[in-house]
């Protein structure tokens, strides 16, 4: 062995090492400065020794303090799970309104076969029943689906508002570099759900799927909560 | 699962008793660094406080296998690092601040001891720069190795080295006397 005061730190500390032992009792040079750490090592204990303890006074305000930040856990935890549930809601509503409009007939304009026998009725001047008897209350009932996907969205706005105001609050208790690995998947999460809404314009199955983006962003900031706030 | 990693679990989960016995356990290490560093009895307990109010939120983060005092050492560092931010700012440029803290000379403490070592001791750690003393503290005090302090101060183990070099040079230069180095 070579002389090495770090490993000389080992010795002072108590530790056996023994080929550093042997080094020691062949080398002067290290056999002097073991006995200069020893010194020093003893000046420094003697004066940790001689400290102080710590004012009572500082653990009461830390268990004041933390007994504060665990109420308030606890508190947050509640109205989270509140705010969890309703996202799992909005999702099985939104689900709702994507199944309806999908399985909604193509509305309005009349069937050849239905125009045909409207001409023939009115020429013969009779009462002869209408292929499609139920089509004129269909139309009167007909909802702009872009309506009802503009509401599906705004439920969604609504709800994934919530869950960031609920992240935002829990942001700075997280670990750094769990937080950014959160951080980056919200980001990008909202980037497609720009992206989508953008593209969809007023096309309706666009609009369908900005709602599926919607949902996915609803359960990224869902399984973050719940990862974070559940524990 | 070591015992300071039980205990940490147990405390995250809410069990007051067993945050209580690591605050019992690892508070007087830390009191002293905060103070060593500071200065300043009434600003070294606000660190303090903070210290384990971040600790307790963080101690879920304890992996098995962690020790504790390096960990609430590197807290205590972060708390006492913005602290020192912010008195600066409020201070002016932090040239001042650190001539300041060079001609502070020895603490209360060690006047009171009245032992003349102590007393050199204290004196030649308020001469080094707070983050040379930091460094220098975290090894000859609280026995951490040198990679426990690039954790805990956030440096590369090289520049731990050379900052732990230097402040001791300066230590022996004015402890010649009692460290037998003349």
């Amino acid at each position: 062995m070579s002389c090495n005061p770090d490993k000389l730190l080992l010795l002072v500390r108590g530790h056996r090492v023994a080929d550093v032992e042997a080094h020691v009792e062949r080398c002067t040079t290290c056999r002097r400065e073991l006995d200069v750490l020893r010194a020093e090592q003893g000046l420094f204990s003697r004066r940790a020794g001689a400290a102080p303890p710590p004012p009572a006074r500082v653990w009461e305000a830390v268990a004041r303090q933390v007994a504060v930040e665990n109420d308030r856990r606890v508190r947050g935890r509640s109205r989270r799970l509140f705010f969890l549930r309703m996202g799992g809601l909005a999702l099985f509503a939104a689900a709702a309104v994507v199944l309806v409009l999908s399985q909604r007939p193509r509305p309005a304009t009349p069937a050849p076969q239905l125009a045909a026998n409207q001409e023939q009725s009115s020429d013969a001047g009779s009462m002869v029943p209408l292929t499609n008897t139920s089509a004129p209350r269909q139309a009167r009932r007909h909802v702009d689906p872009l309506v009802t996907l503009s509401k599906a969205e705004r439920e969604y706005k609504r709800t994934i508002t919530t869950l960031e105001a609920e992240y935002a609050e829990l942001w700075t208790g997280i670990d750094h570099q769990v937080r950014d690995r959160y951080d980056r998947e919200i980001a990008s999460m909202r980037k497609l759900v720009l992206k989508t809404r953008a593209a969809a314009d007023k096309d309706i199955h666009g609009r369908r799927r900005v709602l599926d983006v919607y949902a996915a962003y609803v359960k990224t900031l869902r399984t973050v909560l719940i990862e974070e706030g559940i524990r | 699962m070591p015992l300071e990693a039980q205990l940490a679990e147990r405390a995250s989960s809410g069990d007051a008793v067993a945050f209580r016995q690591i605050y019992e356990r690892h508070s007087p290490a830390v009191w002293r660094f905060l103070r060593d560093l500071i200065r300043d009895d009434s600003a070294a307990e606000e660190c303090m406080q903070e210290t384990f109010v971040r600790a307790h939120t963080k101690l879920s983060t304890v992996r098995e296998g962690d020790k504790l005092c390096p960990w609430l050492l590197g807290i205590a560092r972060n708390v006492w690092y913005e602290h020192s931010r912010k008195r600066r700012r409020m201070v002016g440029s932090s040239e001042a601040t650190l001539e300041a803290e060079a001609d502070a000379g020895p603490s209360p403490e060690a006047s009171l001891l009245g032992r003349e070592a102590d007393r050199i001791l204290a004196a030649a750690l308020s001469r080094l720069s707070e983050e040379r003393r930091a460094a220098l503290l975290l090894q000859m005090d609280h026995g951490l190795a040198y990679a426990d302090i690039a954790k805990v101060m956030g440096w590369s183990l090289a520049k731990v080295k050379v900052e732990i070099h230097r402040a001791r040079l300066v230590l022996r230069e004015d402890l010649k006397r009692y460290l037998g180095d003349e």
